[in-house]
């Protein structure tokens, strides 16, 4: 994208004669520009998401249950959402009187925020990638726990004891699980060698991920729906115990925030899995970002699937399930990465015994 | 059970109440369970019901008994065309009326329908309290099957009035007989798939097995009746034990598990639902001809006395008691509610449950707000 | 039903009337702890049928199967309490009527808790709905009316207020003092 404009640039120099100097000197504020630039971009991107998410979700919801989903407003129930989230900005704003104000009101704007930030740093393709950083799984997965801190303020806002129990699920759920999803994820850091998401997506170019490290995958994506709270882990919102959970107190436009920033999750935790196990952007023919959006919607469907078909677990099996099986199994699925990773270098010959 | 909570070196804990209900998305009703809760462990647990109470006992004092029959189907409102039966049957009783042959048989037929189909509404509603949603779909749509039939039959889906004082409404339509054969075949293959995604499901086994884990002897302490009562080992059906109508003409298991947790209620009532479809098959087979109700007077007036009928309810055993004057309306009707004595239980068995536990116990008992508060 | 003669001699007190085991309220205890050592019986209703007035003596229309109310209850105005057994016992499974008859002003048995639990819930709706006194249990609640509601509506003396309350205390008095 940057190499296209440069390249007009030049080209316009060239032609009226200017002395030849880059984009980025010319204009002090460049940089500036297109942090701006990309900023709109990941909003629009999450919003665009999010709306064909929940439509995909109600109409796979309805295929999976034998029945139709929404199919009244716009052609298959397209503008459904727009129907929905302009009803939602339309409701009344109603705030127990003895919340915690701050807390409260702070909580839905924290999970967008963290949504945004986790929306910039996903490697759409080469060169559209909004922020490349070279530490960019473990800033990831720093931004990722900051969704815990706005659960736990929305649960402990409301002034509600089910939302504070929510709340409080929520945390012990999402703090256990980030465990077995780093170090799942350590192992293709060892295998690539870099902590940046391109670098890792473009490392596939061979082989995928998902066969180098197959146990690896089915741990992710066991933590990774965990993280989001889909089912059989959403007792964090589990409506038939807790009416809504955290945010049960919430309407109007910050349930809507809380609604969106859980779509959004679903998509950047997803992109995240992709890039990791799926190769990111890379694939004949059609341009990248073609390819990384069909790839991250494959795999978003897949956990779909699983969300509509499974109950939900017990909170202490749950935990149980996370510290003495997840982890046990993470933990020697590195081990044996790293064992391997020094047999194949060994049989490379890149080391000597 | 609390192996995950420990107690840390002087950090000062404490009980707090939480209402369950009645506005709640698992309580099958306008149920409000009080408890006292311990961080996820329920410490005490009280019922709190009447918010379904439309005294409708004293309803009956005013009107006259064939006004009253419909309201007997509001009782348990999930499973409305049996609910009349005990009631005819104490009518009958009153009365010495004869009830003929024909009609016994589609009552039979119609109240294991509505057996059949208020069970497939508790399995649904089980599951969906442990959010499987798409299973309770599955159910529900292998009840439409049976709901389709009721309403070709009485004209009304839920709240069906077939059975009245001497024998049922009306007959059956043309082609019933043969589209309940169908639909039965429906049904079951749609339980087939709902049982392969849920009975043998890690975690479903892991929120209802050893669940409140009730025993014969306090099955029997604290009332319990209906498939509760048998999924605890009790071997009492009163189907076949002490046949009303002309269940003893036809041949059917009754499953007993003896266990008692929330997974063998749910088992037996899968069990049963299959039973039923065994009766409604070699009655629809041997169905007799003939009249569908007995001559009554249009304004009855039973001879002073009192009569007590019960049956085996989808949810339990529920009684009448007809108490008459010798006028067209009853002197006192009381009915014996099954889900009202089966939650008699739930204060026993809550202490020690987590809050999931907790909805997965009373999930699995099985009780419906218009039977406990009339 | 095992031969109700049998089931009569087994317990203190009690006499055969048309069926049903009649027994003076404070033997009830005892009786139904009789019962129970028998074994295979569940307790499975606890009803109350109020007669105020005293009972025409009509007699009972010819082929009645039914129990004949001149005959059971006493002429004097009373609450019949019935208390309702399953027989579960091998080839006798049926029903056992256990019946008290009560004073109809102050109407009191003792409680028969202590002997099945199930008479927990049984004994509060009796209470809330016709005001039988159980003695010897703790505090009787009210079970399907609302807790501080006001009389037993299933009596026969009993007048629907015109005005029912339906809010709470601090509205009424608002509503009184003319601030709403």
């Amino acid at each position: 994208m940057v190499g296209f404009l440069t390249t007009i640039f030049n080209w316009v120099q060239g032609f009226l004669g200017l002395p030849a100097t880059s984009l980025a000197d010319a204009l002090p504020w460049w940089d500036i520009l297109w942090a701006f630039v990309y900023f709109v971009g990941a909003i629009i991107l999450l919003i665009i998401n999010v709306i064909m998410l929940i439509w995909i979700e109600r109409r796979a919801a309805g295929f999976f249950q034998e029945r139709v989903g929404p199919n009244r407003v716009g052609p298959f129930g397209l503008l459904q959402t727009i129907n929905d989230t302009i009803k939602l900005l339309g409701k009344e704003w109603i705030m127990p009187a003895a919340a915690d104000k701050l807390v409260y009101l702070i909580a839905p704007l924290l999970i967008v925020t963290v949504s945004v930030t986790m929306y910039g740093l996903l490697p759409y393709g080469p060169g559209i990638t909004p922020v490349t950083l070279n530490v960019g799984i473990l800033f990831f997965l720093a931004i990722s726990s900051v969704n815990t801190l706005s659960v736990l303020m929305a649960g402990w806002g409301s002034n509600n004891k089910y939302s504070l129990l929510g709340g409080m699920r929520t945390v012990a759920q999402i703090i256990s699980y980030e465990i077995p999803m780093a170090l799942s994820i350590i192992g293709i850091v060892m295998i690539t060698g870099s902590l940046d998401l391109g670098t890792i997506a473009s490392a596939q170019s061979h082989v995928w991920n998902v066969f180098v490290q197959p146990v690896a995958f089915v741990i992710f994506v066991i933590s990774a729906l965990a993280e989001l709270t889909k089912s059989p882990f959403d007792m964090t919102e589990a409506e038939q115990e807790f009416v809504a959970g955290y945010h049960t107190e919430y309407s109007g436009i910050r349930f809507t925030l809380f609604f969106m920033g859980e779509y959004a999750n679903l998509f950047s935790m997803s992109a995240l899995g992709v890039v990791l196990f799926f190769g990111g952007a890379n694939g004949p023919f059609l341009p990248p970002w073609v390819w990384f959006i069909g790839k991250t919607y494959v795999f978003i469907l897949f956990m779909l699937w699983i969300r509509w078909t499974f109950l939900r677990i017990r909170v202490d099996k749950m935990m149980k399930f996370n510290w003495k099986i997840l982890i046990p199994i993470s933990l020697a699925n590195l081990l044996l990465t790293g064992v391997g990773i020094k047999i194949w270098q060994a049989a490379t010959g890149a080391i000597r015994w | 059970m609390g192996d995950f909570i420990t107690e840390a070196d002087g950090l000062e804990t404490q009980e707090f109440i939480l209402n369950l209900g009645p506005q709640h998305p698992s309580t099958h009703g306008v149920y409000r369970a009080r408890l006292i809760m311990d961080g996820e462990i329920v410490v005490s647990a009280e019922n709190k019901i009447g918010y379904l109470h439309r005294g409708i006992e004293k309803i009956a004092e005013g009107i006259t008994y064939a006004q009253f029959t419909p309201y007997t189907t509001r009782f348990d409102y999930v499973s409305g065309a049996m609910q009349p039966w005990a009631w005819c049957l104490a009518l009958e009783k009153l009365g010495n009326t004869v009830v003929p042959e024909r009609a016994e048989y589609l009552r039979v037929i119609v109240g294991e329908l509505q057996r059949i189909a208020s069970h497939l509404v508790m399995l649904g509603s089980m599951v969906l309290d442990f959010s499987a949603i798409t299973p309770w779909t599955y159910v529900f749509n292998a009840r439409e099957e049976i709901l389709d039939l009721l309403e070709a039959v009485s004209g009304s889906r839920l709240l069906v009035n077939y059975f009245v004082n001497g024998g049922v409404n009306a007959d059956i339509p043309e082609g019933w007989a043969a589209k309940t054969e169908a639909a039965l075949d429906g049904m079951l293959k749609r339980l087939d798939d709902f049982e392969r995604m849920v009975s043998g499901n890690e975690i479903f086994l892991g929120r209802t097995k050893g669940i409140a884990p009730v025993s014969a002897a306090e099955a029997i302490e604290y009332g319990i009746t209906g498939a509760s009562l048998r999924a605890s080992g009790v071997d009492f059906d009163m189907r076949r034990d002490s046949p009303y109508s002309v269940y003893d003409r036809f041949s059917f298991a009754v499953p007993v598990i003896k266990g008692g947790d929330s997974f063998d209620r749910y088992q037996l009532r899968v069990l049963e639902i299959r039973e039923s479809v065994k009766i409604v098959r070699q009655a629809l087979k041997t169905l007799p001809d003939g009249e569908v109700r007995a001559k009554v007077a249009k304004v009855w007036r039973p001879a002073p006395g009192e009569a007590y009928a019960a049956t085996e309810a989808a949810r339990g055993i529920m009684g009448y008691q007809v108490v008459s004057d010798g006028s067209t309306k009853p002197y006192r009707v009381h009915m014996r509610s099954p889900s009202f004595c089966n939650i008699g239980i739930i204060p026993a068995k809550a202490p020690g449950l987590t809050l999931q536990d907790f909805i997965s116990f009373i999930a699995s008992l099985d009780f419906v707000l218009g039977d406990i508060d009339r | 039903m095992r031969d109700i003669a049998i089931l009569a001699a087994a317990v203190p007190g009690a006499e055969i009337k048309d069926g049903i085991l009649l027994v003076r309220a404070d033997r009830i205890v005892a009786a139904l702890e009789a019962l129970k050592k028998l074994g295979d019986f569940i307790l499975f209703d606890i009803s109350a049928v109020d007669r105020p007035a005293k009972a025409a003596p009509t007699a009972a229309a010819p082929g009645v199967a039914a129990t004949s109310v001149a005959e059971v209850a006493a002429p004097e105005p009373c609450f019949e309490l019935s208390y309702r057994l399953l027989d579960m016992k091998e080839k006798a499974k049926d029903f056992l009527t256990v019946r008290v008859i009560l004073d109809h002003e102050a109407p009191s048995v003792p409680s028969v808790i202590g002997v099945w639990k199930s008479a927990d819930v049984l004994e509060r709706e009796v209470w809330d709905l016709m005001g039988v006194e159980f003695i010897g249990r703790e505090k009787l609640g009210r079970i399907l009316l609302r807790d501080d509601f006001v009389g037993h509506p299933l009596r026969k003396d009993f007048v629907m207020p015109k005005r029912e309350r339906f809010l709470s205390p601090a509205w009424d008095r608002k509503a009184a003092e003319g601030g709403l």
